[in-house]
């Protein structure tokens, strides 16, 4: 008898079957990874499990009784717990308060604070986590957040985690963190759901594998077992071609120039200069100052110092108008908060850059249509025109993003994590479509946090550090990449540029 | 699939049941109320009634549909409408055109329109806080401007223009047709209405992707600001007087209520225009039978008021459960 056993489960939305007859367990001591492509259900099965959503058809039982959690207070109080990729504290109170949140200990004359004090301290303590409780939740960093959210789940006697693309937003070692919590608690017998978007995370931590695709349940395989690459191909439903190759940086004259680009107490000034059809990789570690210069180009926040240059001449750039108007578009990091409309449909945003360009005169309807419909095939969006863009799954959205930037015919994109949070199958579509513009003359600034995809996409990559340029490596590879992001750059002077800024 | 399609087209029709159901209920319990005739040229009874007083709510509701599209809101306009009536007045009074009675109330109407656009765009203000006190400030100077008297505008040549019945139809409830048309038009046959609606879902992604945000929402505000001066000068030459005192008074509230009626979400990021002006027609339904049937006013506005809860929760989007 399994902690978890899911029999069957199936789950409809409006013209969607996102989950088909799904089977799904955890045992005790296990991580059960759960991947798949976007829109394969991996986040909804993580919905189903976690009593966001409530299966249509199927069975869901904890160890062997048949439940039916209807809200996540419902699942927590069947030992149920989740870790969301957005960490959900509620940012103005202490740490202490979120932790316990709805269970304060209660006196005569109210909450008691310094037992609750001392019960968060102690159930931190027991994930190894030293941090002050009495901090707020908004003034800590990101990891220690999900921390508190692990405490959270674990302290009201959950003995099932779930966790849902729990690294989307947490840096390197922050990973190494909570993989490290994952493995202690895989020890003390917790049964832990990991749904997950990059396999090699998944690798180095699950035992058991399930791929999801279209809704249905591939299958499950055993870790050890098995490899990326055949997951992949699970994932795709498709033997993989070979990786696409890195393009060799075209000679030729320089199409954009940023000269001393600087934003007081943000970014140090920063030169940068990018031939046509020319991917020039961007990186660093979180807050060093990356999605501050992709904003910075393109005029997105006021105070910005410095000269751009396009083919030499010296354009004004005060406001993202402006730089559309000289073909610079961004994709932006968030693209929820930052990217799209979630409310229009698939056919609004993309006709949004695209009307741009027209200016004020109409689009019509028929066109915009027929626009929506050709990007939709070229990039695989599974969409439909009408569809509104908020029901899309991550890796579409991203896809409506690029393709809204593509339709306006850009000159330069700058794409600030334009493969965050989308899964192996999308990724490589995203990349291959990226490579097919800088073939016909698209230069483009690409900023990840996956140095992997940076290194085959760029064969030069400016690092960031602190807020400044670091240093510019030509030709480098991950380790050394690695080595300049954490500061070891004086060592690669001897085949880099160097380049302090100030 | 197709049912739920067929669903949302449905529930898309909810204001229009609510004014149908209203007006069924209505021509049921209230003797007379369901009759119409022909009478010297024009067309009478309780519903043309209706649909004439319903005219400056109307006006004002169209102009702050697009400013609640945009995510905003504007308080102001039942004070623009006192404006923009004492404006005329004045104008009137002294030089007796219809032309000048009528540039002068549009010109305060795009005065205060821009006013508010300014506050809420270029000062950042927040909507409800900027609107709010140039509902105040507007009303005041309304009053100073009629000097507190009731000013007189029969001498006008506008009276006799709006008291037209062009084919039997009022002229005011055909300026009602015009203005939808003319918004209409700018929101379907424009990228007006992409950026706007864009706007007002996101602005900050529309500005990443290189909106004019700020301008849209500047000219809603006016577009508004000259919607509610155009019902200043219906209500002006309705009574032939504007009073700068009652002229427009809790007019933005039904204004609001005959958006919300109509299924404009109150967040912004879609105009329904025509949904707008069948929320307000369904108002009015409701005030007319209810003054017809001789309900007392206490009693009226109990009646008011649940039936705009019940307009109101059939109007939600139906799609607010499949993203919860």
């Amino acid at each position: 008898m399994n902690p978890l056993e899911l029999a069957g489960i199936e789950k409809r939305f409006p013209g969607v079957v996102a989950l088909d007859d799904v089977d799904f367990d955890v045992r005790a001591g296990e991580i059960h990874a759960l991947v798949g492509q976007n829109g394969a259900g991996k986040s909804t099965l993580a919905k189903v499990l976690t009593g966001l959503e409530s299966a249509d058809a199927g069975t869901f039982s904890v160890d062997g009784r048949r439940v039916r959690p209807r809200s996540p207070r419902e699942a927590l109080a069947l030992g149920i717990g989740a870790i969301h990729q957005e960490v959900d504290l509620v940012p103005e109170l202490s740490l202490a308060e979120n932790l316990l949140l709805g269970r304060e200990p209660l006196r005569w004359w109210g909450i008691d604070r310094r037992e609750l004090e001392a019960r968060a301290r102690r159930a931190l303590a027991e994930l190894g986590v030293a941090v002050e409780v009495r901090r707020a939740a908004k003034d800590v960093p990101l990891g220690e957040q999900q921390q508190v959210c692990i405490a959270r789940a674990l302290s009201s006697d959950a003995r099932i985690l779930i966790y849902d693309e729990p690294t989307a937003s947490l840096g390197i070692a922050e990973v190494e963190r909570l993989f490290a919590h994952m493995r202690a608690l895989r020890g003390r017998g917790l049964a832990q759901v990991f749904v997950a978007h990059s396999l090699e995370q998944v690798f180095a931590l699950a035992d058991r594998i399930t791929v999801l695709r279209d809704g249905r349940r591939v299958g499950t395989f055993v870790a050890n077992e098995t490899n990326p690459r055949a997951i992949v191909e699970a994932m795709l439903g498709a033997a993989l071609g070979a990786a696409p190759e890195r393009r060799a940086a075209p000679a030729g004259r320089v199409w954009f120039e940023a000269r001393g680009l600087a934003r007081a107490g943000v970014l140090a000034p920063i030169e940068l200069a990018l031939a046509p059809g020319e991917v020039l990789g961007v990186d660093g570690l979180v807050g060093s100052g990356r999605t501050e210069l992709a904003r910075a180009l393109v005029g997105a926040d006021p105070g910005v110092h410095g000269e751009r240059r396009v083919v030499g001449a010296p354009v004004r750039v005060r406001s993202p108008r402006d730089a559309a108007r000289v073909g610079l578009w961004l994709s932006p990091e968030d693209r929820k908060v930052d990217g799209l409309c979630l409310g229009l449909s698939v056919r609004e945003n993309l006709a949004l850059g695209v009307q741009r360009r027209a200016r004020f005169a109409w689009v019509s309807r028929a066109a915009q249509t027929e626009l929506a419909e050709r990007w939709i095939r070229a990039l695989g969006i599974a969409a439909t025109p009408e569809q509104r863009v908020g029901t899309l799954s991550g890796g579409n959205q991203q896809k409506v993003i690029l393709a809204r930037l593509l339709a306006a015919e850009p000159r330069l994109v700058v794409l600030d994590e334009p493969t965050r949070g989308v899964d192996v199958g999308a990724k490589a579509q995203l990349e291959a479509r990226i490579a097919e513009c800088a073939e016909r003359g698209l230069s483009v600034l690409f900023i990840s946090s996956e140095l992997d995809e940076v290194m085959r996409r760029a064969r030069r990559v400016l690092v960031l550090r602190d807020r400044r340029a670091e240093v510019e490596l030509v030709d480098a590879d991950v380790a050394a990449l690695r080595r300049a992001m954490a500061g070891g750059a004086m060592a690669e002077r001897g085949t880099a540029e160097g380049r302090d800024g100030e | 699939m197709a049912s739920e399609r067929v669903r949302a087209k449905l529930a898309s029709f909810a204001p229009l049941y609510v004014l149908i159901a209203t007006w069924l209920v209505a021509a049921h319990s209230t003797p007379h109320f369901a009759d119409l005739a022909w009478r010297d040229g024009r067309l009478v009874g309780a519903s043309v009634d209706a649909c004439v007083r319903a005219v400056p709510v109307m006006l004002a509701a169209l102009g702050l549909t697009l400013v609640i599209a945009g995510g905003g809101i504007d308080l102001s306009v039942g004070s623009v409408l006192a404006l923009a009536a004492v404006g005329a007045a004045r104008v009137s009074e002294a030089d007796g055109s219809a032309a000048a009675a009528v540039a002068a109330a549009l010109g305060l109407g795009l005065l205060v329109g821009a006013l508010n656009g300014t506050l809420v765009v270029a000062l950042g203000l927040a909507p409800i806080v900027a609107t709010l006190a140039s509902m105040i400030v507007v009303r005041g100077a309304a009053q100073l401007a009629a000097g507190g008297v009731v000013v007189p505008i029969d001498r006008s040549g506008l009276v006799e223009i709006l008291a037209a019945r062009p084919a039997g139809l009022p002229a005011s409830v055909l300026l009602v047709g015009l203005l939808f048309a003319a918004f209409a038009v700018a929101k379907r046959r424009f990228a007006f209405g992409l950026y706007l609606e864009a706007s007002g879902d996101n602005p900050r992604a529309a500005r990443l992707a290189g909106l004019p945000v700020g301008a849209v929402l500047f000219a809603t505000y006016v577009l508004a600001g000259l919607a509610a001066a155009l019902a200043g000068l219906v209500v002006a030459s309705e009574i032939r007087a504007a009073d700068s005192a009652s002229a427009g008074l809790y007019l933005e509230l039904d204004a609001i209520l005959a958006v919300v009626i109509g299924g404009t979400p109150l967040s912004g990021g879609r105009a329904r225009l025509l949904a707008t002006l069948v929320g307000a027609l369904a108002l009015q339904t409701l005030a007319t039978a209810m003054l017809m049937h001789g309900l007392a006013p206490h009693i009226a506005l109990l009646v008011k008021g649940v039936v705009v809860l019940v307009a109101a929760a059939t109007a939600r989007p139906s799609w607010g459960r499949a993203i919860a």
